[in-house]
């Protein structure tokens, strides 16, 4: 039986603000937001009065109905915040499809707000995990951060360590996904890693921030902010912009998994925690691997990204370094394009939302990093963070 | 020559201490009398950890805490360099390593392994606890190469 909900609703409007590193946003995170929805509002041939639903993720500071009411929005019909951080990036776009096929809300606007400088602190000083000094820390913290454990760096890379001990992987399989990523931002001039690009031998002789994970292997932090409008396939038909489908959307985690890492099954430890939610989306899109064209994978850190692309069965499990290593994620030739505006590595990390504008405009034939003809766009969100969420996005329903 | 050991006591007193609750607090009062705990599920025997308020085998509220005889092996690690917070800034590079107990179910723990270079770290290496205290209120379980319980007899 067909899903429900494939092709019956449709991203018609993106919008990004300029992306910046850390601290260097010219408007505070509240104003980027409301300029991100601007922007893909009007792009989508429409006006404030039109949006009446609001999604972005728990972790956004800037929520739905302060942003509604910033924006003038006449009649709030539908706020949500999908939990977690860059997990979220496509749960927040299914969320908002639910919305307008119930008819809950007609047009949603999903968005993500970042400024990783003043306002925020940073990531890598531990401030998503709750860490503020010395501050006593409670919850699962408590058995981490006594242990230096202090950043979301030491987490992944215990994760990717297991990978290479089993599959025997290298740090330069890794390098391949960065590499590949920067490639990419080099024709993208809203990349903050526009003009800057780097080689497999600057990715070894990077710094190791956590082993096996270099510089190079971390994304960045970044200042930004982008949204995308949802509404359904009747009205995308009347609006300007070619209608990127929303074909199949799967949210959520395995049997055992979960923030507690200490609960996991052994075999969970070597992926990216996404093998349930790849099947569903696939299945509620009715394709398969070899049906996507391109493809956008959340990179927290580059060993996640290999992971990933084993969990959503684009090579065999433990297969994912050959798979990269023989130039497959590289456009225009590589059997799989991937991160096509350099994503969170080199594009900008605006907690992955920015993976989704990417996934929409390879359907839309305005990539910078063009796919012939794409029909299928995957965009896989937060691999290892739960619960996870992945879209297929297409050119028709 | 230096030694390239790992210290027992590896941070700073900055090192953010734990917050424990009534589900986390028997385990750290433990660790104050050097003893390893692990909780078991009084319903259906399952251990888990780090301690939580539900059995997710069975349901149940009700736990007793096992003394750990405190071996296990490293399940995976990693040796962070960038120090992004001052109570390690003098402790990088120092390893990060969960470790599955021998005993208690073979039930995992995120610590670090000490007492020896962090280079000589490795995935399925013995290890046994060792007890760092951090505070007059804190003690913390960390780990180092265990050694070995039978040694050969020394040739004659």
């Amino acid at each position: 039986m067909t899903w429900a909900l494939r092709g019956r609703t449709c991203i018609v409007g993106v919008g990004e603000t300029e992306y910046s590193k850390r601290g260097q946003a010219r408007r505070p995170e509240f104003a980027l937001a409301c300029e991100s929805v601007q922007r893909a509002v009007e792009d989508a041939g429409l006006t404030m009065r039109d949006v009446d639903g609001f999604v972005t993720y728990a972790m956004e500071k800037s929520e739905p109905s302060a942003v509604a009411q910033a924006l003038g929005v006449p009649h709030l019909r539908f706020a949500n915040l999908y939990p977690g951080g860059g997990n979220a990036a496509c749960g927040i776009v299914h969320n908002a499809a639910m919305a307008v096929y119930s008819e809950t809300a007609e047009v949603v606007v999903c968005y993500r707000s970042r400024c990783q400088g003043v306002l925020q602190g940073r990531s890598s000083a531990g401030v998503n995990m709750g860490i503020r000094g010395d501050a006593p820390v409670g919850g699962g913290q408590q058995f981490a951060a006594p242990f230096g454990m202090l950043a979301p760096v030491v987490g992944y890379a215990m994760q990717a360590r297991r990978y290479l001990h089993e599959f025997g992987a290298t740090s330069r399989h890794f390098g391949e996904i960065a590499v590949a990523a920067y490639a990419h931002a080099q024709r993208n001039p809203r990349a903050v890693m526009y003009g800057r690009p780097i080689t497999i031998e600057d990715h070894q002789a990077s710094r190791l921030i956590a082993d096996p994970y270099h510089l190079y292997d971390c994304c960045q932090e970044s200042d930004g902010a982008c949204a995308v409008v949802v509404t359904s396939a009747d009205r995308a038909k009347r609006l300007p912009r070619p209608p990127v489908y929303i074909t199949g959307a799967a949210q959520g985690m395995g049997a055992g998994d979960g923030p507690n890492h200490m609960a996991w099954p052994d075999d969970r430890w070597a992926t990216a925690g996404l093998s349930d939610v790849a099947r569903e989306v696939y299945d509620r899109a009715g394709v398969g691997p070899a049906d996507i064209d391109v493809a956008q994978f959340y990179e927290n850190f580059t060993g996640q990204v290999l992971m990933a692309i084993e969990d959503f069965g684009f090579c065999e499990r433990g297969g994912g370094g050959r798979f990269v290593e023989e130039g497959n994620l590289l456009w225009p030739d590589g059997a799989l394009p991937s991160n096509t505006s350099g994503g969170n590595l080199a594009e900008a990390n605006v907690h992955g939302f920015e993976m989704v504008v990417e996934g929409a405009r390879q359907i839309r034939g305005d990539s910078t990093a063009q796919v012939e003809g794409a029909q299928h766009s995957l965009v896989v969100a937060g691999p290892s963070a739960s619960p996870s969420s992945a879209l297929i996005l297409s050119k028709s329903s | 020559m230096t030694d390239q050991s790992t210290p027992l006591h590896l941070f700073g007193p900055e090192i953010p201490p734990p917050a424990p609750d009534e589900v986390t607090a028997p385990f750290w009062a433990a660790c104050r009398e050097h003893r390893l705990v692990v909780q078991r599920c009084t319903d259906c025997g399952a251990h888990r950890a780090p301690p939580s308020a539900v059995c997710p085998h069975c349901g149940g509220f009700d736990v007793a805490f096992d003394e750990s005889a405190g071996r296990g092996r490293v399940f995976t690690y990693t040796v962070v360099y960038h120090a992004g917070h001052p109570a390690v800034m003098d402790a990088v590079p120092y390893a990060v390593a969960v470790v599955r107990l021998d005993d208690c179910g073979g039930v995992k723990l995120v610590t670090n392994v000490v007492g020896c270079s962090y280079e000589e770290v490795r995935v399925d290496m013995p290890v046994e606890v060792v007890w760092d205290e951090v505070s007059a209120d804190l003690t913390v379980p960390r780990f180092r190469p265990a050694v070995p319980r039978f040694r050969p007899a020394a040739p004659r």
